[in-house]
């Protein structure tokens, strides 16, 4: 390819990022929440893949083979920590709107000015030389496409483009896309789906160039491996070896939490800790694509290139070239480059933050001469400083590039960068989990950490600058030689150790300061305290709310001001704005909401500058803190006492309502009954008169009174019984008289009990009985009394002219059923449920009443259910009614 | 499922791929091939898959629909 063609290339694909950029801002901007698409998240965490996986992979598999991996095998296996360190540090971050790890750190340790600017200034030693590496990866891989098959690293045909136009460019973006919203808390959606498309484009260009090379060149993966034990063993089967292997594992997988750029992605964007759950599997899965193919590159390579050899940094693009393929070299390309861009932009914005927010707002906050220069727009200052700290940093980074990465492989840079990153593991961890942790000790274990780091790992890299001998050649060769993977993980563990050891016993030996002491019990039982962080952060003294105000007025502008004082207010259900005087509270809320904007340490010294605060004593942060655990666990208890009253106020309504349907029942059964003895009565009671006041009755009309008046008696006589036999089984007075009954027999006795009936009224009946049919375990006076209620209903109901009853009886799934049914017009379905009730018939005197109590069903229901089996009625086949029944076969043993 | 529950599964979820992806246990595979593929490769992309599937077995049956964080977004 041309230079200009590389070079358009290269404009274009960041024209095309910000387009992407600005889409995503505007789709968010019109309410589309793709900010907490979980998917989004995870895919954004891949920024961790820069060039030095999309090139210096390759280079490591092709001289180590397998050892590459533990990169990306670390965060697989750390990555179910997350839930308990990643996610600890969003919601700390979350509460005290904490923007960048110094100011993490800073906050932890008593928001202290000192510690927050040590821990950007190391920052910017380990970072600085990672964008550089990218920086290079980028003029490498320009000049190797430029070149064409020679594959030239430093000389091109034509014009090339410097690396510093192109950081212009991506300034450009960090700068439309990071600065605008500087407030902590806002997400920045645009950066986030940037970073996301970035991840999706370096997978499919790496993939895409794995699967030529794999199946173009070779023939399949089997034979890119055919080799592969003449070049060298996998992993040499040796102490150091295993050492090595478990070391870079264990620096990667502490990397990929405390990076600043993972932070940024992981911590500041995150919208929801549930995002979390899909990270953990996803963000693994896509390291594992991502490798899929390094191997067979960097086998390929190997052999490809076996006669004249190249860096092998740089197989992904030269084997591409050699065969004579644009298109997958510029695929390539992009890849890469996409990589690149995405660190250069999440590390300097995150860098940027921490310069601006650690070291240069608190050095410049209250300097007369930059209040005059601004003189009422004191809100732009924080934009003004980020904007400057972008310049700073990639200029730095230029630098860098420029005077030193020449003399290093890029596998070398990132992880001499990984080291320094780690040092801030044990502030970090210790700080989350050990409440003892001191400023001191953290302070001085980083710093004792680093110099170890830097004498081992980055002084070797100054000992040669600009062609100039800085240090004895003798003592050059010595720390030259050190530079590889040994001395990496050699100075990873003497530097942890020494780090570890030091914060240890310092913070064991000092003590730690009141704000420091607050801090670190909020920091560890964050949990504890996020919901009610403004009462557990402790501060005494005196402010007017005026000045509060004004002071949040300067950095945050008039609106955003009215808007968090308004939400305070809602928050805590006071009237601010008559207050003359801030409380705690209100101090510690408008402290938050100032670290957003200018980081802890700034806003801290702010709000010292507007109060009158008193010293506060260890003991007034441990009061304060007990009551506020205090009003925490009386709070949950209260939750806890009012979940169980509502449970128990459900329960008594819900008793209440029983008992009332139950009155009112009552009151339903006593006037049925009474309704239905009144008609006998009455019926009894004429007949009396009329016999009693007319002696001159014949003798037959009076056997004929007498008979209904005896006939009525017997009516009344049968409700009573039937009434008390009701009550009985519901009181549960009446127990069931259990024996073995032959139900044949049972069902043949009713049957004929009833003969004379059916006999009268020309029914016929049809008995189907199973044969064999066993005893059964039942009360048997009670079983009869339920077949012969069936028996009558059908003889009641049934076809007045051409009658017909069938019964049958059988053993069904462990159950004998018995149906009854006639041929009779049947039941209609909506009474079906409800022919069991009570006095049914006396209640509903719309329907045809024939002769009876109303009580027989809910008696056969009862002595049914005190079975333990079940009744109901449903329509017959044809017409009529069909009663079924069943009881459990108890078989006789 | 409670947090801690959670947490210590997690944790034990770590321990085990501490363990699969160790030095020691891929010599094991040093020598060999699986289909022409040497068999240490093999073997340490197995078992990244295993892991990988295994988190999202443990996320998926530890999942709560509860909100973590009464302040999330």
């Amino acid at each position: 390819m041309t230079s200009w063609q590389v070079v358009g290339l290269s404009i274009g694909y960041l024209l095309v990022l910000f387009g992407v950029g600005y889409y995503i801002q505007y789709l968010a901007g019109k309410g589309v929440r793709l900010k907490k698409n979980p998917a989004l998240y995870s895919l954004s965490l891949a920024v961790y893949c820069t060039a030095w996986t999309f090139y210096g992979s390759v280079g490591m598999a092709a001289d180590h083979v397998l050892q590459y991996m533990t990169i990306y095998l670390g965060p697989t296996i750390t990555a179910p920590l997350w839930w308990v360190v990643v996610r600890k540090m969003i919601r700390i971050s979350r509460v005290q709107r904490l923007g960048t790890l110094s100011e993490f750190i800073s906050a932890r340790y008593g928001k202290d000015q000192t510690i927050g600017q040590l821990v950007a200034f190391f920052f910017l030693i380990g970072i600085i030389p990672y964008i550089a590496l990218q920086i290079k990866a980028i003029d490498q891989s320009m000049r190797v496409l430029s070149s064409g098959s020679e594959f030239s690293e430093t000389a091109s045909t034509g014009f090339t483009l410097n690396p510093i136009i192109l950081l212009i460019l991506v300034g450009i973006f960090i700068v439309i896309f990071t600065t605008r919203k500087i407030q902590s808390g806002n997400k920045n959606t645009g950066l986030v789906g940037t970073m996301a498309l970035e991840s999706i484009i370096k997978l499919v260009a790496f993939a895409t160039i794995g699967i030529a090379i794999t199946f173009m060149w070779f023939d399949g993966p089997a034979d890119v491996f055919r080799e592969v034990t003449d070049l060298k063993p996998i992993l040499p089967n040796k102490a150091s070896s295993y050492g090595e292997w478990f070391g870079l594992m264990f620096l990667s997988g502490i990397a990929v939490m405390f990076l600043p750029r993972q932070f940024e992605m992981a911590v500041v964007e995150n919208t929801s800790e549930r995002q979390l759950n899909t990270s953990i599997w996803l963000f693994p899965l896509y390291l594992l694509l991502i490798n899929l193919f390094v191997l067979p590159i960097a086998l390929g390579g190997n052999q490809l290139f076996a006669s004249s050899p190249i860096n092998s940094d740089l197989y992904v693009l030269a084997i591409p070239l050699q065969a004579g393929s644009n298109m997958l070299a510029s695929i390539s390309y992009i890849g890469g480059f996409a990589a690149a861009t995405g660190m250069i932009i999440v590390s300097t914005h995150s860098l940027s933050k921490m310069l601006s927010n650690s070291v240069l707002m608190p050095l410049m906050i209250n300097r007369k001469w930059l209040n005059e220069l601004f003189q009422r727009n004191e809100q732009y200052i924080p934009v003004i400083f980020r904007r400057l700290s972008i310049v700073i940093i990639l200029m730095l980074s230029y630098g860098y590039y420029a005077i030193v990465t020449d003399r290093f492989s890029l596998i070398a840079i990132g992880l001499i960068s990984f080291v320094a990153v780690s040092q801030f593991a044990p502030a970090i961890i210790g700080g989350m989990f050990w409440k003892r942790g001191t400023r001191q000790g953290a302070q001085w274990g980083m710093i004792i950490g680093f110099v170890i780091w830097f004498i081992n790992l980055v002084y070797p890299s100054f000992a040669v600058v600009g062609g100039q001998e800085i240090l004895s050649p003798q003592l050059t060769s010595i720390l030259q030689s050190q530079s590889s993977v040994n001395t990496i993980t050699t100075t990873l563990f003497w530097s942890l150790f020494a780090n570890v050891g030091a914060y240890v016993w310092i913070s064991l030996l000092g003590k730690q300061h009141s704000v420091e002491r607050n801090q670190a019990e909020i920091f560890v039982d964050i949990f504890k305290y996020s919901t009610a962080y403004e009462s557990s952060v402790v501060w005494k003294g005196v402010a007017s709310f005026p000045d509060v105000k004004s002071l949040m007025v300067r950095f945050l502008g008039e609106s955003k001001t009215d808007k968090a004082i308004a939400q305070f207010a809602t928050m805590h259900e006071i009237d601010v704005e008559e207050s003359a005087l801030a409380d705690s509270k209100f101090m510690n809320y408008a402290e938050k909401h100032l670290t957003g904007v200018i980081g802890s340490s700034s806003a801290r010294i702010l709000v010292s500058s507007v109060a009158k605060e008193e010293e506060i004593g260890m003991q007034d942060v441990v009061d304060i803190l007990k009551e506020s655990q205090q009003l925490l666990k009386l709070n949950k208890e209260l939750t806890k006492k009012s979940d169980q009253l509502r449970k128990a106020t459900d329960a008594i309504a819900r008793a209440n309502k029983a008992l009332k349907q139950n009155d009112e029942l009552k009151d339903e059964f006593l006037y049925t009954v009474t309704h239905e003895m009144r008609t006998p009565l009455t019926s009894i009671r004429a007949l009396g008169e009329i016999l009693s006041d007319h002696d001159d009755i014949d003798e037959e009309t009076q056997k004929h009174y007498l008979n209904t008046i005896v006939s009525e008696t017997e009516r009344m006589t049968r409700l009573i019984s039937q009434v008390l036999d009701l009550e009985n089984f519901e009181s549960g007075k009446h127990q069931l008289t259990l024996y073995e009954v032959d139900m044949e027999e049972l069902v043949l006795h009713a049957l004929g009990s009833m003969e004379q009936v059916f006999r009268s009224k020309n029914i016929k009946v049809k008995a189907d009985i199973q044969r064999k049919l066993n005893t059964v375990l039942a009360d048997e006076d009670r079983i009869t009394q339920v077949v012969l209620n069936l028996l009558s209903n059908a003889v009641k109901h049934c076809n007045p002219d051409h009658g017909e009853i069938s019964i049958t009886a059988y053993v069904l799934n462990g159950y004998l059923k018995v149906n009854i049914s006639d041929n009779g017009k049947g039941i209609k379905p909506e009474l079906q449920q409800v022919i069991f009730e009570k006095f049914f018939q006396a209640k509903n005197q719309t329907i045809r009443k024939p002769k009876g109590s109303g009580l027989g069903l809910a008696i056969s229901k009862k002595i049914i259910e005190l079975h333990e089996g079940k009744i109901w009625v449903e329509n017959g086949e044809e017409t009529g009614a069909k009663f079924c029944f069943t009881i459990p076969y108890k078989q006789h043993m | 499922m409670e947090a801690k529950h959670k947490t210590t599964i997690l944790f034990a979820a770590s321990v085990l791929g501490l363990f699969l992806l160790n030095a020691p246990i891929l010599l094991y595979f040093q020598t060999g091939s699986f289909f022409g593929l040497p068999k240490i490769v093999v073997y340490t992309y197995t078992a990244w898959l295993f892991l990988i599937v295994f988190y999202a077995i443990i996320i998926r049956s530890t999942q709560t629909d509860k909100k973590l964080d009464p302040q999330d977004d």
